[in-house]
């Protein structure tokens, strides 16, 4: 769609003119013509391999687990995971920070990437968006059952009930619900919309080769599209308008769920930086979950021309940048835990490295904990381990840029539980600090959510189109009688 | 499918597409264009045709702004719970409802807007049911309907041949 | 771990049965019963109603007064009797779990044999049968008579021809023994601390099982609390700080068993100062503090210090006593502290003896005679009643062999080692059920009177009436005239009536006893002087080679008889902060020698026996010493005791004093540490505040200073943000609190009643050891101080009700916001359970309900029916006992007023011994809570201060600074450069 971007018509010329100034996308595949890429497109979506299956097994296996746990946990009470007096948050609103931090690439790949005219997005827009949709419905259920009485979750949504009591729009965590649901929605709508044209490609395709169920299967998600010019012009606008609001919204739910912690009083998350912070971790953890997808599924259906150097490239670039933020976010904590002067915030971004400060224990013995093994690997996957993706050869080296990435979904985790988890563990009453270890159930429920994620995925891979046909055909060179002659 | 009189043609490529359409709009008639994607030369041929789609997502996001600051303010007055002696009708956090309310209603009636005008347009500007049953426009095919009166069938027949069309389908019913 | 498992669901386990068992609790209509004041019309069910009755405490010997609050025919609480003298209204931690006692569900339910369960009459038969026939070898074990249970068993034991033994295993008979020898006065004195300008007090825990300790409490509060800019010193000499000891300001540290050295030391010094008592010179000549110094382990000049400090506060009093001083050589000590109040002119003054005491005390040396005559073969029938020997004494003693030797009849309410082994068991009611009275003091009492029908679920019988029955079928001459204990009861108390001068008729005479729970008449006294037979006896440091044992008693569970009762189990003990458990103290500095880290098991090995326990360390622990507390490690007590600590017991010789008590302080042990840690949970994050004015002190010298600007600061009048929408707010109410740390020693009473007012379940040791405990109100102890040094504050945390709370705003269903009274109140039935609101509580005071708990059958019974139950997943706190305040908001509004000041009191502070909490409306200056919040003048302005007042949260509870005399040296500040 930004065709504008590529390739303009001139007039005068009577012709399309490379527009170099804006550059190639780099997509090896725009030189194919639209029926080469229609088939490439298609044959991934051919009968799997059956070691697709296993994969498949496995990731369902995963989420029985959770799904086992989570059925334990409501039956015998939320007391049946590790949360206690103090730390009343653990594992469960970890993993929402980080599904919702995953989600935020997928929109800013589609829409921040589309307004800002990277080219490169092109190939991976698609998977990303619907790594968004899945990673926010995963991350959707840890609101709900880390609650006390999930079966009442829904008294946060404002209704008029019999006492017509309605929510206090104050607390942060119904800004929380208003914020993730209309992210979800959003971001479910942008990607269905992206869809449709290549619903209709599919439908006909199905057509062409005389497989009517399957035509009838994708006709009713095509809604009748035609690929008229009166229906391209409202759907390139309103794809448009589309990408101008989720680019907002993605930078506010992430900005909100910060606040989730900011707005509290809790040395340690009461920060002006969380905003920024957060979001920068999002985009973090979101690419770095991106390639941890998409390398293995370049090298399986052989997408090179499509998901090609110059994108892992690309991206990485954002990778690296984003690490940078994200470090000095970490710095700028401990400085203003020291500038602030306050006894509390020291304590607490003392106790997150080292552990508890011996002078407080009774007779001077020391032990570390969760917290302090949470934060040594926050810094060392989050901060130290991108430091070779600024060598162009590692950008280049896939396997390099696949582990890095692994390493910064781990820390990207972590650095989530070292906010959540550590700074309950020590506030402003000594005799009510705590430590956290979560049991079984919490483990269980991480572990399901994702499943949850790669199963969606997996059958996303190979249901729907993983890339955007019609916008690669548009990126791809126009098929010209006389073509314009470079001078 | 209305009843439709007119010809229809498919290219396989994109300039002698944008020159048909031209002549055919010369000729005083405006073509419905089918293309595998969205290029701006089909648009520029057809003399840049505009959306009202932005318009419909202002509307309803300024209602979503609305909403977003005036349901919260009304139920914290209907009701009041004072909470850690912060003002009953606190801007601050309504400005977070609100904006988000702003975003989602645009959103939605963005895509509707898209789904209804693209009908509307469609049922504007019939097509014959042959079209449907071609295939290729979703592939690689571009394709010109030109609606005219059965006397000027032959004209663009002409017009469609010389441009290098691959096929050409006269409709008279 | 089975047996673990099977304790921790039934907490677990769902309170479905609990309410519905409820309502079967209402059927029984109890006897005619005389509540307070006035009548009531009717006993027709009515949860609103509560009634009040006056009876007496019978958990421990003091026998204090109570008032027991009950609705719909229940007992739901237990309170002090505001009218009994002892006492004055409040109560001690153990006293309020009584009532679980009432309501054990391991009480005796039915008659029981060797070979199993029997009817009544089986069991009455079997009784009488074994007692006809065996004159002369029957005997009656049991606790110490008071009132008119004396003559009732002298004409028992007539009756049937046996003899009694009391036993009281911390009994007071070595000092009884030491004031006969030294004032011809074989009674325990009245204890004034009030008048005494200074208390030394030589390792006795007076403010915990040692004497009243509620009484106690009070008088010292009294002496020691912070006024006009002075404060009368209480200085604490011993080897060991419990919980009394940390109140002290200063500690003195003498090596294990050396008080009675000391004392006699201090004496010298004050008699030379003083002068009189030329005839002691000779004998103190021996105790100059120099001689003593090397013995005792401490500084000659600090003995001097001390005894100039003494005649300078004259009168001062002089106390001692209890296991920790208990060597054989105790009743030495008590003579050498009755020699020291002497030369200090303290007789008569501050320790006043009355001419006769009405207590029984029980001697050890007759428990030893009776294992003798056991073995003899001397004893056919041994009736044992109400108390625990089996446990309770060390085993070297062989108690339990012996008895094996006798057919052993046990009256028992509860479960226990004793009754366990007895061969017939016939269950009888507890004093919540039965009619009874004490005399613990001249001119006092004490009625004691059932305030319901016995609870359904047991087939008991009081244990005067069993008596009385098994003796009518024996001897038809006996007990005429009288058809149960209560005729007895009343023929008895109609020779008070005459004694106390009163004319009206008995019927009128006996139901003003009821309503005000006994007669109470100004104690008499006489004056006692000292004899000179105390130069014949002399103290002697025990020799313990290595570390000696000290036995500490438990503020919670006495004797160990508490500890079948779930509250006191799940209260923390004060210091130690550790729950559900026993554990060793040991100095820092001997387990760095020894190698022990906190937290090791540590195997501890006498002569005697050997056992394991966690090691703690403690700085208030002589180095050459460790302490257990007794009370844990029983076996057959029922399901929250058995199997839970150690019994310290079993390390004990069966070594007596010169008055034949049991000798605690008389071993030296083996600590050998393992390599495992230790199961012990204690609910304390940290033992140091870390630089945070938690819980505050200042310094005489400081408030006296007149340096205003550093200390305390007024407290505003309380507003409510002033907006149309909230203009009904704080008027006329707004609720606040005052807890003064100078006041508060710690005793846990609010704890406890916090538990009972509030339904607030017991969750056990597994779920307590990961923050799941539920109380609303808990003591929280700060160490400040190294060393011999150390400093303990405690400081009471409880919702603070705050006027901007932290709470409030996240919540996002409104199920807890700020009420027009001030208070954050709590919807329950709102709650979804996000725990938002906990997270950003800063003073960590709300409880979670992790899963819907049980209060196993009776103990439902006990559940205050004013106040709900919380089912799982719902957030819950203090409220500053909301239904109390409905209730009296309701009365007054029938009187057409608003509440007055001290209509309302919270649970917390009706029980507090020391009156340390005060609660009232912020919003009228002239209340109490306000002027002690908020007054102008000195003593108070100086020491007001609120918890974390830089997070503007505006707290309602105003604590007043704890004060000391000196300052504590190694604070730690590190919060500030870390």
């Amino acid at each position: 769609m930004h065709a504008a971007a590529l390739n303009q018509y001139d007039p005068e010329a009577g012709r399309v003119v490379i527009d170099e100034h804006l550059g190639h996308p780099g997509i090896e595949a725009t030189t194919l013509d639209y029926g080469q890429i229609n088939d490439d497109m298609l044959a991934m979506l051919e009968k799997p391999h059956p070691s697709y299956f296993l994969l498949l097994l496995g990731f369902l296996t995963a989420l029985g687990l959770g799904v086992l746990s989570l059925a334990i946990q409501v039956d015998v009470g939320i007391g049946y995971s590790g949360i206690s007096h103090p730390i009343m948050w653990g594992f469960y609103i970890t993993n929402f920070v980080f599904w919702v931090g995953i989600g935020h690439a997928g929109t800013l790949i589609s829409a921040v990437f589309y307004l800002t005219r990277a080219p490169w997005r092109t190939a991976i827009y698609r998977a990303a968006e619907a790594m968004t949709v899945f990673a926010v419905m995963t991350a959707g259920l840890f609101p709900l059952l880390h609650t006390g009485r999930p079966w009442l979750a829904y008294w946060l949504i404002p209704y008029p009930n019999e006492r017509l009591l309605w929510v206090n729009f104050k607390s942060p965590l119904l800004w929380d619900v208003f914020a993730v649901s209309t992210y979800m929605t959003v971001s479910i709508m942008f990607f269905m919309l992206g869809l449709i044209p290549d619903m209709a490609i599919l439908r006909d395709e199905a057509m062409r080769r005389g497989q009517k169920l399957k035509a009838l299967i994708y006709a009713p998600m095509a809604l009748a599209w035609r690929g008229t010019n009166h229906q391209w012009v409202h759907y390139m606008r309103g794809y448009l308008i589309f990408a101008a609001l989720a680019t907002p919204l993605v930078f506010s739910v992430h900005s909100i769920v910060s606040w989730d912690f900011a707005m509290s009083s809790v040395p340690g998350w009461h920060t002006t930086i969380f905003a920024p912070y957060f979001v920068a971790g999002a985009i973090f953890s979101g690419l770095a979950m991106v390639m941890t997808v998409l390398i293995p599924v370049r090298v399986v259906f052989g997408l090179e021309q499509y998901i090609s150097t110059h994108v892992v490239n690309s991206v990485c670039k954002v990778i690296i940048f984003t690490s940078v933020v994200v470090g000095y976010a970490y710095a700028t904590e401990f400085f203003i835990a020291w500038y602030s002067g306050s006894p509390y915030e020291r304590a607490i971004f003392y106790f997150r490295p080292f552990g508890e400060m011996t002078s407080w224990t009774l007779t001077g013995d020391h032990k570390i904990t969760f917290p302090q093994i949470a934060f040594w690997l926050m810094v060392f996957c989050n901060v130290i381990a991108p430091i070779p993706l600024w060598r162009n050869k590692v950008r280049h080296n896939l396997v390099a840029v696949w582990i890095i990435c692994g390493l910064i979904n781990v820390g990207m985790w972590f650095e989530r539980f070292n906010i959540v988890g550590s700074s309950l563990q020590h506030e402003y009453i000594p005799a009510s600090w705590g430590e956290y270890w979560p049991t079984i159930v919490e483990v269980g429920i991480t572990i399901g959510s994702f499943g949850f994620f790669f199963t969606l995925f997996s059958l996303f891979a190979k249901n729907l189109p993983p890339m955007a046909i019609m916008e690669l055909k548009e990126a791809a060179n126009p098929p010209l009688k006389n073509p314009p002659k470079e001078h | 499918m209305a009843k439709f009189t007119g010809v229809w043609a498919t290219f396989a490529y994109l300039d002698e597409t944008t020159e048909t359409i031209e002549e055919v709009r010369q000729k005083g008639v405006q073509p419905t264009v089918l293309s595998p994607c969205p290029r701006h030369e089909i648009d520029h041929a057809l003399g840049e045709p505009q959306s009202i789609v932005p318009w419909i997502a202002l509307a309803f996001g300024a209602l979503g702004t609305f909403i977003g600051f005036s349901l919260p303010a009304w139920t914290a007055s209907d009701w009041v719970l004072p909470v850690s002696g912060k003002p009953i009708l606190a801007i601050p956090p309504f400005a977070v409802i609100g904006f988000e309310l702003t975003i989602l209603m645009a959103a939605f009636h963005t895509l509707a807007g898209i789904a209804l005008l693209a009908v509307i347009d469609t049922l504007r500007n019939p097509m014959p049911s042959s079209v449907k049953k071609y295939v290729r426009f979703q592939r690689d095919r571009f394709g010109v309907v030109v609606p005219c009166e059965e006397t000027r069938i032959e004209e663009f027949t002409q017009i469609m041949k010389k441009n290098g069309a691959e096929e050409v389908h006269a409709e008279r019913n | 771990m089975k047996k673990g498992l099977s304790r921790r669901n039934l907490f677990k386990y769902m309170g479905v049965a609990g309410t519905t068992a409820v309502a079967a609790g209402c059927e029984q209509k109890p006897e005619k019963l005389i509540p307070l004041l006035v009548p009531p019309t009717n006993f027709e069910y009515s949860p609103s109603n509560a009634y009040q009755y006056m009876t007496t405490c019978r958990e421990c010997e003091a026998a204090c007064g109570m008032m027991v609050t009950v609705r719909e025919n229940r007992a739901q609480k237990a309170e002090g009797n505001p009218l009994h003298p002892l006492n004055q209204g409040a109560l001690c931690a153990r006293g309020q779990a009584s009532l679980q006692s009432l309501y054990n569900p391991d009480r005796v339910a039915t008659p029981s044999g060797k070979s199993g369960g029997l009817s009544w009459e089986e069991g009455l038969k079997e009784f009488t049968n074994r007692l006809s026939g065996s004159e002369g070898q029957i005997v009656y074990l049991g606790r110490p008579a008071s009132g008119t249970d004396q003559s009732f068993l002298e004409e028992w034991l007539q009756a049937v021809g046996g003899r009694k033994v009391a036993f009281d295993l911390l009994s007071p008979s070595a000092a009884v023994a030491a004031n006969q020898l030294a004032f011809d006065s074989a009674s325990l004195p009245e204890l004034k601390f009030e008048r005494a300008q200074m208390l030394v007090n030589f390792s006795s825990d007076f403010m915990e099982t040692w004497g009243n300790q509620v009484e106690n409490a009070r008088r010292f509060t009294e002496m020691h609390a912070y006024a006009e800019g002075t404060r009368r010193p209480y200085v604490h000499v011993g080897p060991h700080l419990s919980l009394t000891g940390t109140k002290s300001d200063r500690w003195m540290v003498i090596k294990p068993g050396t008080e009675g050295l000391v004392a006699l030391a201090l004496a010298h010094e004050v008699r030379n100062k003083k002068g009189g008592f030329d005839w002691l010179e000779s004998y103190l000549a021996a105790y100059t503090p120099d001689q003593v110094a090397s013995a005792a382990g401490v500084d000659a000049e600090k003995i001097r210090e001390l005894a100039e400090e003494m005649v300078q506060h004259s009168p001062s009093l002089a106390i001692g006593g209890g296991p920790i001083a208990a060597s054989e050589s105790a009743m030495e000590t008590q003579v050498a502290i009755n020699i020291l109040n002497a030369v200090a002119g303290n007789l008569n003054e501050t320790v006043v003896f009355s001419e006769a005491s009405h207590q029984e005390v029980a001697s050890h040396q007759e428990v030893v005679e009776l294992v003798a005559d056991l073995n003899a073969g001397k004893v056919r029938v041994l009736v044992v009643d109400d108390v625990n020997p089996v446990y309770a004494l060390p085993p070297e003693l062989g108690f339990a062999e012996a008895m094996s030797k006798a057919y052993v009849v046990s009256l028992a309410s509860l479960k226990s080692e004793t009754s366990h082994l007895a061969n017939l068991v016939l269950p009888a009611l507890t004093p919540y059920e039965t009619w009874g009275d004490a005399n613990p003091r001249d001119g006092v009492w004490s009625l004691q009177q059932p305030v319901m029908a016995p609870v359904d679920m047991f087939d008991a019988r009081a244990r005067e009436d069993i008596l009385m029955t098994v003796a009518k079928s024996l001897r038809r001459t006996a007990f005429e005239g009288v058809e149960n204990y209560r005729d007895y009861l009343q023929q008895a108390w109609q020779a008070i009536q005459t004694q106390v001068g009163n004319t009206q008729l008995f019927e009128n005479f006996w139901i003003q006893a009821l309503e005000t729970g006994g007669i109470f008449r100004a104690s008499g006294s006489t004056n006692v002087e000292l004899s000179r037979r105390v130069t014949q006896v002399s103290p002697s440091a025990p020799s313990l080679d290595g570390l000696a044992l000290l036995v500490s008693p438990s503020l919670l569970l006495g004797d160990g008889s508490g500890a079948n009762k779930p509250w006191l189990q799940e209260s923390p003990n004060p210091v130690s902060q550790i729950v559900w458990d026993s554990w060793v103290e040991i100095h820092p500095e001997t387990a760095e020698k020894l190698g022990i880290q906190d937290r090791d098991v540590v195997e501890i090995t006498t002569p005697q026996g050997s056992l394991t326990a966690t090691a703690i360390h403690f700085y208030g622990v002589h180095r050459d010493a460790i302490s257990i507390p007794i009370g844990q490690g029983h076996e057959h007590s029922g399901m929250t005791a058995d199997g839970f600590g150690v019994n310290v017991m079993k390390l004990l010789p069966a070594k007596l004093d010169a008055s034949g008590t049991l000798a605690f302080l008389s071993t030296s042990v083996e600590v050998k540490g393992t390599n495992a840690k230790g199961y012990t949970v204690n609910v304390d994050g940290g033992p140091r505040q870390a630089g945070r004015d938690i819980a505050a002190a200042t310094t005489v010298a400081a408030l006296t200073s007149g340096e205003k600007a550093k200390h305390g600061h007024k407290r505003t009048t309380e507003t409510y943000p002033d907006r149309a929408e909230t203009a009904g707010y704080y008027k006329p109410y707004r609720w606040g609190m005052t807890i003064d740390l100078d006041r508060c020693n710690g005793c846990s009473a609010c704890v406890v009643a916090c538990y009972a007012e509030n339904n607030i379940p017991v969750v056990g040791k597994e779920r307590v050891a990961i923050g799941r405990e539920m109380s609303w109100l808990r003591l929280e102890r700060y160490f400040e101080g190294y060393g011999d040094d150390i400093e303990v504050r405690i400081v009471p945390m409880l919702c603070q009700q705050c006027g901007n709370a932290g709470c409030e705003p996240v919540c996002p269903v409104y199920a807890t916001y700020h009420n027009p009274e001030g208070l954050n109140a709590m919807i329950y039935n709102r709650c979804v359970g996000t725990r938002y609101c906990s997270n950003n509580c800063a003073y960590k005071v709300r409880r979670f309900n992790w899963f819907s708990y049980d209060f196993p059958a009776p103990l439902h019974q006990q559940l205050n029916t004013s106040m709900t139950t919380r089912d799982v997943g719902v957030m819950e706190k203090c409220n500053f006992c909301v239904p109390r305040l409905t209730a009296a908001k309701h009365q007054a509004k029938a009187l057409g007023r608003d509440l007055r000041d001290g209509e309302v009191l919270t649970a917390c502070q009706q029980t507090c011994p020391t009156q340390a909490i005060t609660f009232g409306n912020l919003a009228d200056p002239n209340s109490k809570v306000s002027q002690l919040a908020m007054r102008e003048d000195m003593d108070h302005r100086e020491r007001q201060y609120e918890v974390l007042p830089e997070l503007n949260y505006k707290p309602a509870v105003t604590y007043l600074k704890k004060v000391n005399t000196r300052e504590v040296g190694g604070h730690t500040d590190e919060a500030n450069h870390a």
